[in-house]
């Protein structure tokens, strides 16, 4: 050992405080940061909470008020203009529910029951036959299930609207007299959801940021909506201890996948 | 000087002949025989602990004589009163005590001093689980067991890299328990403004965890803080104090020779108008050993420990005057 060695041990050391120093003051920041964006959000999500709340009620009497008036004798012209407030009212009232389910959506009260996920598939394409927009056809793809019907110890309601929410998607973003599929599957103890479309696709850099609240993709800016679906479909998945991701090429389409614990009978 | 002592030439012997050299000067900058007698109580220790021998007292009373080459004969006349002081303040103290530990600081310690830092911090994190509040997890297990730290080092029962080792252990403790900590700042947020602090070590010190604690403390007690780390100039400090618009400066500083950069930093937020209303509170060694150095540097208040750090700061915060 030189005689150099001991003083260089020692502002080593010295240099080595300084850095873990340093990384602990970093470190209480990001926490401190962290802690306050969430108290920021929680603020926010009350305020929304509350707004979307008082928007409802007034939402419901318009909707409930044009339909009474649809059943009057109008002519083509009243009868046109009752539809489109029935439609907005109905619109901007679905959209006050999401933002209620979203501000809610931090304190799951999950109502947990087997759930027959082959039923609920076709539950959701029956009722987007029942209301066809612009000539797109809602396709069930069971073929990966053989006879067996797969099940997950999951929340009714929740993943209903999970399967709402992707197919709604999927509708809004194709292109008139397009397919959408929604595919279940059973894989190593999983149920595998699969809802696919032929839009215009999701570019690479918007991948991750699409499940984000609020965000909202370059192609849907002329779209309804708030930016909520998706935020809605992760957390309900993630739940019920299950996982959702999406896959894409531009123009060619999005695939989103919902994976969720398959119940073991 | 080490020459004048009769003592070897080793890296921890010149480390301390250095840190004398540069007490000395801060001690007769501010002409604090404190300062300086806590300095010789320090050195007399380390001197046994690494030389096995006492320093003599007659060369300790000649000492500015062997180091005055450079300086006038003022100069040197009030090193030598400087020093004769000192020493008289020396004769009335004795070792330092050990300190008093609770079991849980007890646990903490022997698992910190075994190099176990895992268990260390379980014992932190399952007081704070089963309920323990955190200023006492703080102020009754880290606190103590820190300063126990620092006995034992100094009395050389452990070594230099042990002593660091132990104190990144704790840093790594307090910084376990911030999740707890700010989550329950956040939640607990009264409405309306907060109490606001800025806290920062003067001169670049490395020794931080009893700023840390003050800061932590200050938190949970939901003052709304920013702690600075270690700064070498005023420039940070003042940007911190005006973008957090906060009223209390917490300075601290570790060794004699900081003082003086603690008196910096308190100028230039005196200097400014954005900060010249900004209330600082000091603490660290050199105001422990000399308490009437905060009033000499221009501080509004000084404290011993993390405790009497938070009383002074709420004191402070809601308008009330304290006799430094």
């Amino acid at each position: 050992m030189s005689p150099s060695e001991p003083h260089q041990d020692r502002r080593l050391l010295n240099e080595l405080t300084r850095i873990n120093n340093d990384y602990g003051t970093q470190q209480r920041r990001a926490v401190q940061d962290l802690a306050r964006a969430r108290q920021e959000l929680a603020a926010t999500q009350a305020v929304l909470g509350t707004v979307a709340h008082d928007l409802r009620t007034p939402l419901q009497a318009v909707v409930g008020f044009a339909e009474f008036l649809l059943d009057e004798d109008l002519d083509d012209h009243q009868r046109d203009l009752a539809n489109r407030i029935a439609r907005a009212a109905a619109q901007m009232a679905g959209l006050a529910d999401q933002l209620l389910e979203t501000v809610s959506m931090g304190e799951p009260d999950l109502d947990l029951v087997p759930v027959d996920l082959g039923t609920l598939v076709e539950e959701v394409v029956s009722r987007h036959r029942l209301l066809p927009a612009r000539g797109i056809e809602v396709r069930q793809d069971l073929d990966g299930l053989a006879a067996r019907r797969p099940r997950v110890l999951g929340d009714q309601p929740r993943l209903q609207r999970v399967l709402d929410n992707l197919v709604g998607n999927a509708v809004k973003f194709s292109p008139d007299g397009a397919v959408v599929t929604i595919g279940l599957a059973l894989a190593d103890r999983e149920v595998v959801i699969r809802v696919s479309d032929e839009g215009p696709g999701i570019d690479a850099s918007e991948l991750t940021a699409v499940f984000e609240p609020f965000h909202r993709a370059p192609e849907a800016a002329s779209l309804p909506g708030v930016g909520l679906g998706l935020t809605i479909v992760r957390q309900f998945v993630e739940q019920q201890h299950g996982t959702v991701a999406v896959q894409s090429l531009p123009g060619h389409g999005a695939t989103f996948t919902v994976r969720l614990p398959a119940l073991v009978d | 000087m080490l020459d004048h002592f009769g003592l070897p030439r080793s890296d921890e012997l010149l480390e301390l002949a250095e840190l004398g050299v540069s007490t000395l000067e801060a001690a007769a900058a501010h002409d604090s025989p404190g300062l300086l007698a806590d300095f010789l109580r320090f050195a007399a220790r380390r001197v046994e602990v690494l030389a096995g021998r006492s320093l003599p007292a007659d060369a300790l009373r000649n000492l500015p004589e062997a180091l005055g080459h450079a300086r006038s004969a003022g100069e040197l006349a009030a090193c030598q009163r400087l020093l004769d002081e000192a020493l008289d303040v020396l004769a009335d103290q004795g070792p330092t005590p050990p300190t008093h530990l609770g079991p849980t600081a007890r646990a903490y310690l022997a698992h910190a001093l075994a190099g176990r830092q895992d268990a260390a911090i379980a014992v932190v994190l399952d007081a704070a689980r089963e309920g323990t509040d955190l200023a006492a997890i703080l102020t009754e297990v880290l606190e103590p067991a820190q300063s126990e730290i620092g006995r034992l080092w100094e009395d050389g029962a452990i070594s230099v890299p042990q002593e660091h080792y132990c104190t990144a252990v704790t840093q790594l403790a307090m910084s376990s328990l911030y999740p707890l900590l700010f989550e329950r700042t956040a939640r607990s947020a009264v409405r309306g403004r907060r109490a606001r602090l800025v806290a920062a070590q003067a001169g670049g010190s490395l020794h931080e965890v009893g700023l840390r604690m003050v800061t932590d403390l200050l938190e949970h007690q939901g003052w709304d803080t920013t702690y600075l780390g270690a700064v070498t100039g005023p420039g940070p400090v003042v940007d911190a104090l005006v973008h957090g618009a906060a009223e209390i400066l917490a300075l601290s500083a570790s060794m004699a020779a900081q003082v003086s950069a603690a008196a910096v930093v308190i100028e230039a937020v005196r200097a400014d108008a954005r900060t010249a209303h900004v209330k600082v509170v000091v603490g660290g060694r050199p105001f422990l050993v000399a308490p009437e150095l905060a009033a000499m540097i221009g501080a509004d208040g000084v404290a011993r420990d993390a405790r009497e750090a938070v009383l002074l700061c709420t004191r402070l915060s809601r308008g009330g005057d304290v006799a430094v």
